[in-house]
């Protein structure tokens, strides 16, 4: 729709759920304020390439020349549209014969109306504040991506998602809750929010790596990078050593003593060490992400686990 | 461009404050000082644990490189990258949690196992710290807050601090994105949550759980120092985090050193040696047809040398060390 800036007088279109907003000529804010309404994150000044450079060369079994060997081949600014709700929720639930057990949740949740980007912000932690009014220069900025579905059909998925959050903490707490009776049940839309992420895409030896950044704060929601090539000749060699070894002495072994529990035992052995060298060797592409956190202790495993192989 | 700027001034410096209506709290950009824009948020509940300088953070970076038998060897191929120091906003509180659980648990007598149901009745007195910010936890918080309640350094409250004291602070402000209720809120969820962690740790499977927080000390804000050191190694970048109020470390990612690597591939080469001299051992001492006797045995010792080898074959993969202080 057309609107009218009353300072200035600049005609530009916004689109219809933006009950207020700023004029992109003199920045006047303007409309009808009230807490449903249509509101952009603005997007950060650093550079998301070089952020997630220097993310790469922090992670685990990446090549160390993938900062100075690869390219920048896109850099895509999407702002996606989300629609923000405040949950909470209280619920009872008989447990057994005579039991009585209760959740509560209160959370903030972002309901993700675009299908390109649902999987990636999934649960994503969205920042409550900071949100701006919306501005139709925005639209023009980068990749502006319309919902895909209402407000109405974004309710029922928050919805769901609060029984979900309900049920879940209600399970942990008792084997097999039943007569689930809601006490306190609120769903506050917070409006739609368009949301800066970054796609961002790089050439390393002639592959392509593909990565996804939150434009509002630079954290690296998931980078793909490829995992050095000595090291994965060197897992492969060891693992087929192991093998090899089991075999040289598990054989004669087994011979001597008229058993085949010493070979059993030593391939055993072998297969267990084996497993995640071949795993990683295997691998031609490895995701890694910083919204998952680094634990201290039995680091080799961690690390192992927060890469997911495509 | 402009934001909805709601008229405010420094209560330090008197400078104007630019702040959105969302804005809890504000650093000024002239003093640095931090101010309360809005929410439930006292002046006389937040206090800042100050911080050493980068200087001091520095010397016991380089003391600890030193004093380390891994990275000793390889000091000279360090090279620090950046240092930031940071505050953290925490929101601390005590709670008591009173409940009642009914598990079961496994009980060996003999060769015979029992799965017994137990009921028990808690009221259990916990710490909580929550991080001020909505977001994954970051590495080093959690330390970062553990280390300050086993210390216990001392924290100013916010109104001793005056100008002269923001206009030397180095360390970037963390904005936080809760004021007292709602962290007031989250606290009580974790409390419930962490009680109830306990009891899924200690326990095989829990039927019913239900607790209350029956006391809540009022939570106060403190911002406590974070230095970030990022060091490079052969073109990888690794981590350091240190605790501001002495500068000692509390979270170090070291790269793994070939003398460290050369051990872990030992520990492969000797579960298969192991499995090896085991399975000739115990074939030797068995007569045919006691083996249904000997599955125990034989079943632990595969397990036990499948897990050397794997662990090992785990590190040797591994690029980088964490430890914590």
């Amino acid at each position: 729709m057309r609107v009218e800036c009353p300072s200035c007088g600049a005609s530009f279109t916004v689109p219809s759920t933006a009950k207020t907003v700023t004029c992109p000529y003199c920045g006047l804010i303007f409309g009808e304020r009230g807490q449903e309404d249509h509101y952009y994150f603005p997007v950060m000044g650093e550079e998301p390439y070089s952020i997630l450079l220097n993310f790469l060369r922090r992670q685990f079994g990446a090549p160390s020349d993938i900062a100075s060997s690869s390219t920048l081949t896109r850099r895509d600014l999407h702002y996606v549209p989300v629609y923000f709700f405040y949950l909470y929720g209280v619920a009872e639930a008989g447990c057994g014969r005579d039991r009585v057990t209760r959740a509560e949740e209160g959370v903030y949740r972002g309901v993700v109306a675009s299908s390109m980007f649902e999987e990636l912000l999934r649960d994503y932690p969205f920042p409550i504040r900071g949100k701006r009014f919306f501005r139709s220069d925005i639209m023009s900025m980068g990749v502006y991506h319309e919902p895909e579905f209402g407000g109405e059909e974004a309710y029922k998925k928050a919805d769901s998602l609060l029984n979900h959050l309900i049920m879940t903490e209600l399970r942990k707490q008792c084997r097999r809750p039943r007569n689930v009776r809601w006490r306190e049940r609120k769903i506050e839309y917070r409006g739609l929010v368009h949301y800066p992420i970054y796609h961002v895409e790089y050439l390393y030896h002639g592959q392509r790596y593909s990565a996804y950044i939150d434009g509002s704060d630079g954290k690296v929601i998931v980078a793909e990078h490829p995992i050095k090539l000595g090291t994965r000749a060197i897992q492969l060699a060891v693992s087929g050593g192991l093998i090899a070894a089991a075999l040289i002495l598990g054989i004669p072994l087994s011979y001597l003593a008229g058993s085949p529990l010493p070979t059993v035992f030593s391939l055993a052995a072998a297969s267990a060490s084996s497993a995640p060298l071949l795993k990683r060797t295997v691998s031609l592409k490895i995701k890694a992400s910083e919204l998952k956190t680094i634990k201290g202790e039995s680091e080799s495993f961690t690390s192992y686990l927060r890469k997911l192989p495509i | 461009m402009s934001d909805e700027v709601a008229s405010l001034v420094c209560n330090v410096c008197g400078a104007e404050l630019k702040a959105t209506p969302e804005t809890l709290v504000k650093v000024c950009d002239y003093c640095g000082a931090l101010n309360i824009v809005s929410g439930v948020l006292e002046r006389e509940d937040i206090s800042v644990v100050p911080s050493v300088g980068e200087e001091v953070v520095l010397r016991k970076f380089w003391e600890r490189v030193r004093g380390d038998s891994d990275l000793r060897g390889i000091a000279d191929k360090l090279k620090v990258v950046s240092v930031e120091g940071r505050f953290i906003p925490f929101w601390l509180s005590r709670c008591k949690v009173r409940g009642e659980v009914i598990y079961t648990v496994k009980e060996y007598s003999g060769n015979k196992v029992r799965v017994v149901r137990k009921k028990a009745r808690f009221l259990k007195s916990i710490n909580v710290k929550i991080v001020g910010r909505r977001q994954v936890a970051h590495v080093g918080l959690d330390e970062l807050a553990s280390r300050y309640l086993a210390t216990r350094p001392k924290a100013s409250p916010l109104s001793k601090l005056d100008e002269d004291w923001w206009r030397g602070n180095r360390l970037k402000i963390l904005s936080m994105e809760f004021d007292r209720l709602e962290a007031e809120k989250i606290i009580m969820e974790d409390s419930i949550d962490h009680v109830r962690g306990i009891w899924e740790r200690r326990v095989d499977r829990i039927e019913f759980f239900a607790a209350d927080v029956v006391e809540m000390e009022k939570p106060k804000l403190i911002l406590l120092p974070l230095w970030e050191i990022i060091y490079e190694f052969r073109g990888s970048l690794y981590f350091a985090y240190h605790e501001g109020w002495s500068g000692r470390p509390i979270l170090f990612a070291e790269p793994m050193i070939t003398r460290r690597r050369m051990m872990y591939l030992g520990g492969m080469i000797l579960s298969v040696l192991g499995g090896a001299g085991i399975g000739a051992v115990i074939s030797l001492i068995m007569e045919p047809g006691e083996s249904g006797d000997l599955l125990g045995p034989i079943l632990l010792g595969l397990a036990v040398l499948g897990i050397l080898g794997y662990k090992s074959a785990k590190g040797f993969v591994s690029d980088v060390r964490v430890e914590r202080q």
